[in-house]
This record gives structure tokens, C-alpha cells and sequence, in this order.
């Protein structure tokens, strides 16, 4: 590649990621703190619902081999389907109970304040799926805070980072 | 590759621990064939009939594994909390579990009280599938289930129909003619282009494979992995390693023997896995196998053999290699490999073999880390092994190990005292700025490891980055307040 192209294909890219990130997206820090449950590992994903409740993009997937994505039913019947981009940037180790995960979240802002949902979905080997583990709306005025959850999630704190 | 050929079954005999004392829970309970009056007396004295342990097995799950009789069974399911619709183990219900036994008269009861018949457990199985899996060979059973509206071309996650679920176990065409006129196929082939000679020949069913030959099904074919039926023989499952002589069979029929797969697997690789018979190895050797090629990870089957705990394979490889501290792509030698799957007999045989074992894979961490995370109740020995091993050698955990954090996770009293005698640093933080006695207040069933830690000189001044105390921390934990654990002893004065 010439120079000259070479600079040029730079400023671009710098300009197009700046553009993106002013119309962009919000991130928080978020905290999953599981119960203390017995048993293994939980696997749970983090995505963005439509006011339908509709799957519309993963966030985060907690849990890194993917023989056991099928036990989140709900989600993977869209995640099949989506063929969705490579997960593995936004994949992270399973937490066990008692246990605590740590990780940025990055939520375009076009989902907020018009009836998008964040879902916490969580599943445990030999134990049951619970869809709506932390189900809620994507509002800026109430975003940050701390979320109980209904069953292996005992809250969830979301910061913005 | 090889979670697509190896089958789900149960490890029922394992799962009999947990809820201490209920003899419903206990296999050997079940294997008397213990009349109703027994269960009557034994639920009078306060077992409890409905009650599912860790791996979510109840008293009629075991009932029905252990081919109690039908009237046992059927009073236990009469029993408060017994519906048919309970869900056990791996998301089955009672149905599958009948239809794994082949139980026509449990199935034909469970179907008329309503069970669902179009549930699928976690391991992609519908009852159809399961009693496949499971080598039912009586067709009355499957004629039973496909009339409640079960699809005959009903396919577990990799793709496998019934047919190739039994290609391992069915000795002739019987049940193939009976599928066939259900609709499958004896050419189909399941998501990885497996198809039923590759099922046949990974269990070693010599006679199935003579057979679907003489159907004139293509044999010597790959798979979407690159693999051939040689390649797929070699590589043991639950239910062990396949002999010489379904080797021997294979390569009669001209199925290649010297074969890499497009993951770099030879069937080498294998047989380090299982194998146990030197003439195995000998046979491929002969045959031209490479026994240096190195898989896509990094691994040769030297390597896999010391991860398997395969003294004799690794043996075999041994005068082969030319460096016993090679490193796959995870910075990983053979002896790390044995530490990390807690394999004592290659880590001893490596050692004295002068493996060095001052190591750091590519992630940083040391031999230390690896036995910790590697420790388990049930191979506490072979921990022993690596730990006299490395303290023989003067060796030393990093300065910021996290040994004493693995401890705290496991919740093993015993191991959380080996690592502060190691000198685990006991306030360091880890990377969610946890130290462990936060994780301890966090994960503690009792209060044991956190007065452990406090005698050691834990902080109990010090807050997570979200201003959290271990005090704080421990009052959140359900199962210390369950215990009724009395936790003023950890308020930061």
C-alpha cells in the first residue's frame, strides 16, 4: 500500500470511529453477583430486547464452550439463527455461586428510552434455565443501580464507567 | 471432534452421594428390588420419596435404572412430588428414563398419564433418541413412541438419528429395515457428514461394519473434520478404547491407517488418549503413522498421553521425542499437562525423566497454580504427588500467586492451609480486587476458612472497589445465613 493511501485510509477510519462513537454507544461497568447456590458453573447471557421482547444483540456471554449454549433455550433459538458475529470478544469464564463477574458493557444509546429491555438469562448443568434472571428497561434515568435477580442472580450493579 | 461421537449416558453410579441418608437416592438400595412394603417403611421412617440430589436424580429415576419391578416403581410415582411432568436429571423426564430401560409396560403407563413426549434434555435427546442411544433393540418399544407423534427422523444435536445412535450396538439389519420403513436412511450422515459406518466403527462393531460394506455404503470416506473411520476408532469413549482387531479389520478393508485429520490428528493421538495395548501403538507405527505430527493445538501424542495419565502409551512415544519439554501453543509441556488434569503416574514417570518443572505456560502461571486448580477430594494423592515434587526441587509459588484465592474457591479447608504454609500472601488482591477473605465471606458455607484466615492476619479493613467489606460480603451469603452462622467476629473495628 502507498503512502499516501495508506493516510488516508487512517483519517477515515479515524474519522468513522469517531462518528460512531458520538452518536455511539454508553458504557457501564457491570457486576453479576450470583447466589450461593450449589452446583456448577452457571452460563448466562446479556442482551438487548426490543419492546416486543425480541432479541436484538448480545452483549456478553458468560461461559466459553459452546456445546452448552442450547441450555439457554430462549436465546439460542435466536443466536442460531442470527449467525452472529464472532462472540468471542464479548465472552467471559463461567462464575460459580457466591461468585462475581466484572466486565464493560457497551449499550448503543439508540436503545435507550424507547422500550428496549436488558435480559440476564442464566442456566446450571443438572439444574433449571431461568429466562428472566434480571429483566430491565433501558432508561437513562434508571440505568445505574442495583438489580435483584429472581433466581441464581442475587443482583446486579450497573455503573456508568 | 470427539464430543460428537461420544455419548451422553449418566454417570449414575457416581451421583449417589448428597442428601445424606436417603436410601431412595442410593443405588444399592434400588438393586434389591425392594418390594413396596420396603419403600412404605422406609418413607414411614422419614426418606424422602420425591427428593432430587445435586445431579437432580430422584428415588424413581433410580427405580427405573435399576429395572425396579413395575409396582415399585409405579407406587413411587404415586408419591407426593412425583409428578409425570417433573423434570430430572439433565432436563429428562420419567419417559425417557423408561424409554432408555426399554420399559414397555412404566412407558405405556407414563404415556396415558399425560407425559410429554416431545421433550428434549440438555444433551439434545428426545425419548426416541435416548432408548437409541441407549442400544434398545426392542421395536415394540419404538413402535410405542412413534405413535405418541415422536418423529422417526428425530436427530440429537450432532445430527444423529436413530439409526446411527445404534450403529454401535445393533448386530443386524433388523432394526435398520425397520427405520427405513419410518422414513430414515442407512446413507444418511449426521451434521459432521458422519454417517452410520463411522458410528459402527467408533464403538468397534466389526459385525455392523461387514454389514453396511455388503449394503455398499461408501466406506473410506472423511468427515467434515478430515477424520476417517481409522481416525474415529481411535478415539475412546466412556466406554473405553477399541482392540487391535478393529484396527486390523479396518485396514483389511483398505481404510487408511497413516491419516491426519484437518485438526492435525493422527490416530496416535488417538489411542494416547485410552489405549492400553502396546502393539496398538506398534500397528500404526508400522503402518507409517508419524508419532511427532502435532495437532493444531500444539500436541503431539506424547503430549496427550502424559495429559490421559497413559503411562504405556507415553512410553512408547518417548524414544520418538526429541524434546520431553516441548510446548504446545498454550505454552504447555507434557508434565504441566499432567498437573492440569491431575495424571500422577505420567507426572512421576516425566520427573524422573528430568521434565523440567520450573515452568510457566503462556499465561504466567506455575506449576503451583496449576496443582491447585487441578486439586480435587478425589485425587487429593495425586496433589500430594506434584506438591512433594515441587517442594523437593526448592521450587517456590510466584509472589503474587493466587493459590490461596483457588483454595478459598474450592472451599477446602485442608488446601487453604497448604497454601499459607507456601506463603500465599493473604491480603493480595485479585484481578476483581477481591482478596480471599472477601472470597471466602462471599463462597463459605460455615465460618471455618474465614476465622482460618482472620488467625493468619487477613484484613478485615480492606473494601472491594465497590466499598464492600468481607462483613458486608458474608451477611449477602444465603447459605451462611441459612446456617445461622453468627458473623459479628468479622466487623472491621
Amino acid at each position: 500500500m502507498n503512502k499516501i493511501h495508506l493516510i488516508t485510509w487512517i483519517a477515515i477510519t479515524f474519522i468513522v470511529s469517531a462518528f460512531k462513537s458520538d452518536v455511539g454507544s454508553s458504557q457501564y461497568k457491570c457486576m453479576i453477583q450470583l447466589t450461593n447456590y450449589s452446583g456448577e458453573g452457571a452460563y448466562i447471557v446479556v442482551s438487548v430486547l426490543n419492546a416486543n421482547k425480541e432479541y436484538v444483540e448480545t452483549l456478553r456471554v458468560l461461559g466459553d464452550d459452546e456445546e452448552w449454549y442450547p441450555d439457554l433455550p430462549t436465546w439460542w433459538s435466536f443466536f442460531e439463527k442470527a449467525g452472529q458475529e464472532n462472540v468471542d470478544a464479548i465472552t467471559g469464564a463461567t462464575i460459580a455461586g457466591g461468585e462475581r463477574s466484572i466486565f464493560i458493557l457497551d449499550i448503543d444509546d439508540r436503545y435507550l428510552d424507547n422500550g428496549h429491555f436488558l435480559r440476564f438469562e442464566t442456566s446450571v448443568e443438572h439444574q433449571n434455565y431461568v429466562e428472566n434472571d434480571v429483566l430491565l428497561p433501558l432508561k437513562s434515568s434508571s440505568i445505574s443501580g442495583k438489580f435483584e435477580g429472581s433466581d441464581y442472580i442475587r443482583y446486579v450493579r450497573l455503573i456508568p464507567n | 471432534m470427539n464430543k460428537l461421537l461420544s455419548i451422553p449416558l449418566l454417570f449414575l453410579v457416581l451421583s449417589g452421594f448428597g442428601q445424606q441418608g436417603n436410601s431412595f437416592l442410593e443405588p444399592s438400595f434400588w438393586k434389591e428390588n425392594p418390594s413396596v412394603k420396603t419403600i412404605k417403611k422406609k418413607i414411614k421412617e422419614g426418606h424422602d420419596p420425591a427428593a432430587l440430589n445435586d445431579n437432580a436424580f430422584d428415588g424413581v429415576t433410580y427405580a427405573i435404572n435399576a429395572n425396579a419391578s413395575l409396582e415399585s416403581i409405579l407406587f413411587m410415582l404415586e408419591q407426593e412430588g412425583n409428578s409425570v411432568d417433573k423434570i430430572t436429571h439433565d432436563n429428562r423426564n420419567y419417559l425417557m428414563w423408561a424409554a432408555r430401560m426399554g420399559n414397555k409396560p412404566l412407558i405405556e403407563h407414563l404415556i396415558k398419564e399425560g407425559s410429554n413426549t416431545n421433550l428434549t434434555d440438555s444433551h439434545g435427546y428426545n425419548a426416541l433418541t435416548f432408548a437409541a442411544v441407549a442400544g434398545v433393540e426392542n421395536m415394540a418399544i419404538y413402535d410405542l413412541l412413534l405413535s405418541t407423534g415422536i418423529a422417526a427422523t428425530s436427530t440429537n444435536r450432532s445430527g444423529a438419528n436413530a439409526l446411527h445412535l445404534l450403529a454401535g450396538s445393533m448386530k443386524n439389519d433388523a432394526l435398520i429395515r425397520y427405520f427405513e420403513q419410518k422414513g430414515l436412511s442407512i446413507r444418511s450422515l449426521d451434521h459432521n457428514e458422519n454417517g452410520l459406518f463411522h458410528y459402527a466403527a467408533q464403538r468397534g462393531n466389526i459385525e455392523m461394519m461387514n454389514l453396511l460394506i455388503a449394503e455398499g455404503l461408501p466406506y473410506r470416506t472423511l468427515n467434515k473434520a478430515g477424520e476417517n473411520a481409522m481416525i474415529l476408532a481411535s478415539k475412546s469413549g466412556r466406554r473405553g478404547s477399541n482392540g487391535l482387531e478393529v484396527f486390523q479389520f479396518l485396514d483389511s478393508k483398505g481404510v487408511a491407517a497413516d491419516i491426519v485429520s484437518w485438526e492435525g490428528n493422527t490416530p496416535l493421538h488417538g489411542i494416547a488418549a485410552g489405549a492400553k495395548d502396546e502393539a496398538i501403538f506398534d500397528f500404526f507405527v508400522d503402518k507409517g503413522v508419524n508419532v511427532n505430527q502435532v495437532n493444531e493445538e500444539g500436541n503431539t501424542a506424547f503430549m496427550l498421553a502424559a495429559q490421559r495419565n497413559n503411562l504405556k502409551m507415553l512410553q512408547k512415544a518417548e524414544p520418538y521425542t526429541h524434546d520431553i519439554n516441548r510446548r504446545n501453543h498454550e505454552g504447555e509441556s507434557a508434565v504441566i499437562l499432567a498437573v492440569k488434569s491431575g495424571a500422577a503416574s505420567t507426572f512421576e514417570y516425566l520427573k524422573t525423566r528430568g521434565a523440567d518443572l520450573s515452568f510457566k505456560d503462556a499465561k504466567g502461571n506455575d506449576i503451583f497454580y496449576h496443582m491447585f486448580q487441578s486439586h480435587s477430594k478425589r485425587n487429593a494423592k495425586a496433589f500430594q504427588t506434584f506438591l512433594n515434587a515441587a517442594t523437593a526441587n526448592n521450587l517456590k509459588p510466584d509472589s503474587d500467586t493466587e493459590i490461596l484465592h483457588i483454595a478459598v474457591e474450592k472451599g477446602e479447608i485442608s488446601l487453604v492451609k497448604t497454601a499459607l504454609k507456601l506463603g500465599a500472601k493473604i491480603n493480595h488482591r485479585n484481578e476483581e480486587g477481591l482478596t480471599p477473605l472477601h472470597l471466602a465471606a462471599m463462597k463459605a458455607q460455615s465460618n471455618d476458612i474465614l476465622h482460618l484466615l482472620l488467625e493468619h492476619g487477613a484484613d478485615k479493613g480492606i473494601k472491594t472497589e465497590f466499598e464492600e467489606s468481607a462483613y458486608d460480603l458474608a451477611q449477602e451469603n444465603e447459605v451462611l445465613a441459612k446456617n445461622g452462622v453468627d458473623l459479628s467476629f468479622l466487623k472491621a473495628n
